[in-house]
């Protein structure tokens, strides 16, 4: 709100509608709309065509080999299971919580946590080899007379990322329900009115429908803070429940945990930028946001940087001749570089959101967000790539290069996630108007 | 269908102290509709409690102990293998599907409580009727009486913070 609106008593209820609203249902998009929706539809293509060659030739194309199984494929699945985390954090530790600066950011953070859940859930099923039969994972009835092996950490996968996809699903759309509502009574067209009256599903904002609403919502927040956890717990355990050197650490489902926490922290951070540009809230998403967000991911970088140094610790403290080797791999072996990137990308280069002056200017907020996300997803191929590189058996070195399959596959998702995005704010409200308002009333009450 | 009195007011506070005065007055039936969730609405309006959560808990607990039994009828009773010499019932292992499923199913058990108590989906519905509720999402507040139950208009009008009175089906 401006100063203006701030001095009077009541809230301005109606303008807080129309901003939100308003460019969901004006007509015309924009060019430069257009001209973003037609980059992501085009990699979305790249990614369609990708996905497809790897159907037809089998995962030969990507750069693995009999040492490093994994690659990009569970790389990218681990960062963007990462990403997809931040918004169930947001939505609802923040809420339980009571801080009250979410309501603006909740909802695309929460379309961010859906998007990317459901990107990532694709990787560990297009690196089956016969991704056609992932069906297998499910627990049904079948002539075989067989049922998972419950013991494989892919089946917990699988679990894990069904019941988050669907839970965020739910979620958010619980959250939108209101809001849908009001675009149902907003739209003239009506093509818009028959969408969002279906979308609404004939909610009327009756006194007991916003009371079994909220205890629902408040009951799936304190859900999701355990689920969002556990989610990314198995991702952590995936990896430790072998006895790879580098893999095998009890600190693995926390520090994937907190590492998820940290990445989708700073997609945040850049799609609330772009948000605030495209569809000009410049009140609703404000300096202040960028403020606390940047407080947020440099208590992340000193936790990372914390988790790194556990690691290492570990490998000495352990005695352990393969441990040992591997953490002098990482400072001095073929990925080197990469390592120190990483480290100076997720440790260093935050050390700036100190100073309140990055904080709050736009600019550089975004860049150091964009760094750690790099950072991040680098942490993630190094991971997968350096153990099996130098794993316990010599005569199993090796080292992982990823192919053009495996780039543009990456690529793909990128735009695909942003075409998600591009459709997204067209067609829902990208902040949750009902908890703006509510809050509106708290501030001109307080 | 019966008809029902609107009162629309322009913010919570004077529709919160209208529903007060009119309980004093004997008014007994009384809806609101508002567009966010406004927690005194449930204590003046005198609201049961939802019963919601009580389904999720127990939705959540049955199908994790179903997906628990299911696992270990599996690995233990219809096909062991004996791997690496670990136990057959592998409980640890077997925790992460099961606390998934609970969560799951305690999300989607309140979800459909939710839809059911709500009376939802309904798409057609007498509050509808009129174009004029429209703004009970946007900005504006209403209080809804039975026509047989509602003071007479003259005595509505002088609520304050009143901003129209209309009459419509409900």
């Amino acid at each position: 709100m401006t100063g203006a609106a701030h001095a009077e008593p009541v809230a301005d209820y109606g303008r807080v509608t129309r901003e939100i609203a308003d460019p969901v249902l004006s007509g015309g998009a924009g060019r430069g709309w257009w001209a973003f929706c037609l980059f992501f539809l085009a990699l979305t293509g790249i990614m369609i065509a990708s996905i497809v060659w790897l159907l037809y030739r089998g995962i030969g194309i990507w750069g693995i080999n009999t040492s490093n199984i994994w690659g990009f494929a569970i790389a990218n699945y681990v960062w963007w299971i990462g990403i997809g985390n931040a918004g169930t954090l947001i939505s609802s530790m923040l809420l339980l919580t009571r801080q009250r600066w979410r309501t603006s950011i909740s909802r695309f953070a929460e379309a961010m946590t859906l998007f990317a859940a459901a990107i990532a859930g694709l990787f560990p099923i297009l690196h089956l080899g016969r991704p056609w039969l992932f069906y297998w994972l499910v627990p049904y009835p079948n002539t075989l007379g067989l049922t998972p092996q419950w013991r494989s950490p892919l089946v917990w996968d699988f679990f894990a990322i069904a019941s988050y996809l669907l839970f965020s699903l739910m979620f958010w759309y619980v959250g939108a329900l209101p809001d849908f509502a009001t675009l149902r009574d907003r739209a003239r067209a009506r093509g818009t009115r028959i969408l969002f009256g279906i979308l609404a599903f004939g909610w009327r904002n009756s006194a007991w429908q916003w009371h079994v609403w909220k205890s629902y919502y408040g009951a799936m927040a304190a859900l999701g803070v355990p689920l969002v956890i556990s989610v990314h717990s198995v991702v952590g355990l995936d990896f430790a429940a072998g006895i790879a050197p580098g893999w095998a650490e009890t600190i693995f489902p926390p520090y994937f945990v907190v590492g998820a926490m940290f990445s989708g922290f700073a997609m945040v951070v850049v799609l609330a930028a772009v948000f605030r540009h495209a569809l000009k809230i410049p009140d609703l998403v404000t300096e202040e946001h960028f403020d606390v967000m940047g407080k947020v991911l440099l208590f992340g970088a000193w936790i990372m940087a914390l988790s790194y140094a556990t690691e290492w610790f570990y490998a000495w403290y352990s005695q352990e001749a393969a441990e040992r080797y591997l953490v002098a791999f990482e400072f001095s072996g073929l990925y080197a570089p990469l390592y120190v990137t990483m480290l100076a990308c997720n440790c260093l280069i935050p050390q700036l959101y100190w100073l309140p002056w990055a904080r709050r200017t736009l600019p550089v907020t975004i860049t150091i967000a964009v760094l750690i996300n790099v950072g991040m997803w680098l942490e993630r191929i190094l991971i997968v790539a350096m153990t099996p590189a130098r794993s316990h058996l010599p005569s199993q070195w090796s080292a992982y290069w990823p192919t053009i399959w495996d780039w543009l596959l990456f690529a793909g998702t990128l735009g695909f996630f942003g075409l998600l995005f591009t459709l997204f704010l067209r067609v829902i409200p990208a902040v949750s108007m009902h908890e703006v308002k509510a809050d509106r009333r708290q501030e001109a009450s307080a | 269908m019966s008809r029902a009195r609107y009162l629309v007011f322009s913010d919570v506070d004077p529709l919160l102290a209208a529903i007060a005065t009119l309980r004093t007055e004997g008014v007994g039936e009384m809806e609101a509709h508002t567009p966010f969730h406004v927690p005194e609405l449930a204590a003046a309006l005198g609201l049961p409690s939802p019963r919601l959560r009580p389904v999720m808990l127990t939705a959540g607990l049955l199908v994790a102990l179903a997906t628990f039994g299911l696992q270990y009828w599996s690995a233990v009773i219809d096909y062991p293998i004996n791997s690496g010499g670990r136990p057959l019932n592998s409980w640890p292992a077997f925790g992460l599907a099961t606390f998934e499923m609970g969560v799951l199913a305690a999300a989607f058990s309140g979800f459909v409580t939710l839809l059911i108590s709500c009376g939802l989906p309904r798409l057609h519905h007498p509050f509808f009727a009129t174009a004029r509720t429209e703004a009970a999402s946007d900005d504006r507040f209403y209080l809804v009486i039975p026509v047989v139950d509602a003071p007479d208009r003259l005595r509505l009008s002088e609520l304050p913070g009143l901003v129209e009175v209309f009459e419509a089906p409900a």
